[in-house]
């Protein structure tokens, strides 16, 4: 399975290192709600969840989806 | 007197605007991370909001309305050059609050503006005109359904949308609205 942070750097089409907790989203372009929602959709595929909408709004940081996947259950190495 | 337009969709409330509101969203629109994103970046005076709010309010070819989300007013949301012959228009929006700019949200509002003109106002094509150089916007019009039919000399594109292709593209983002 693919790491949290190689979801991250597929979706937004960025470079692994430069994917961090504190990697926010607006704070880069390629961020965007596009990319937020194929953001979205690997991290329900990759780790066969169902967010709640107001999860996926609230998805706003690498450092937050690790918090938000923690209460579904979801073990971030 | 007619009551003001209201619809609701995909956890948003488009709510027809209103006199006591022109001077927030004027204020909203003249914020420059608004202003930038317009085609036109004139800045906005109380008198000219003022004009323009009367001159919409006697218009049957265009319609604002505030966009709700949890209670709150988020963003604008436009019907304009609305052609009843043609069953066109020219949609229009942007969300102000940075919380809600980024992720499902502006989906929620385009497909909740995008459904009252084809199903309240009977419309077939919407367009869209975006500079070629605002790429987020042209990803965002992409993943909604339009599809660039012309670009201008100036590099503004053209784009449009039919009912059709507007379901499509919907049903693959309208999965992860879950109100």
């Amino acid at each position: 399975m693919k790491s949290l942070e190689q979801i991250f750097a597929d979706s937004l089409a960025i470079n692994l290192n430069d994917i961090s907790d504190a990697l926010t989203y607006q704070s880069i372009p390629q961020w965007d709600s596009v990319a937020h929602m194929t953001l979205i959709a690997a991290v329900e595929d990759g780790y066969g969840i169902m967010l709640d909408t107001d999860d996926i709004i609230d998805m706003s940081s690498v450092g937050k989806a690790k918090a938000i996947l923690q209460k579904y259950g979801v073990e971030i190495a | 007197m007619q009551s003001p337009l209201c619809f609701s969709r995909y956890g948003i409330t488009l709510k027809e605007l209103q006199r006591d509101e022109i001077e927030m969203v004027r204020q909203w629109r003249n914020d420059p991370k608004i202003a930038g994103l317009m085609l036109d970046q004139t800045h906005i005076t109380e008198e000219m909001q003022k004009q323009w709010f009367e001159r919409m309010s006697q218009s049957d070819c265009q319609y604002y309305f505030l966009a709700w989300f949890k209670d709150q007013p988020i963003g604008v949301a436009s019907l304009i050059n609305i052609d009843r012959e043609q069953q066109t228009c020219e949609p229009g929006m942007y969300i102000y609050v940075d919380e809600y700019r980024n992720n499902v949200v502006p989906f929620c509002v385009a497909f909740a503006l995008n459904d009252l003109a084809f199903e309240v106002f009977s419309l077939q094509t919407l367009y869209g005109k975006i500079f070629a150089d605002n790429a987020a916007s042209v990803r965002f019009h992409e993943a909604c359904g339009y599809t660039k039919y012309s670009e201008r000399a100036d590099r503004l594109g053209l784009f449009s949308l039919t009912q059709p292709d507007y379901l499509i593209a919907r049903n693959k983002i309208s999965r992860f609205i879950r109100y």
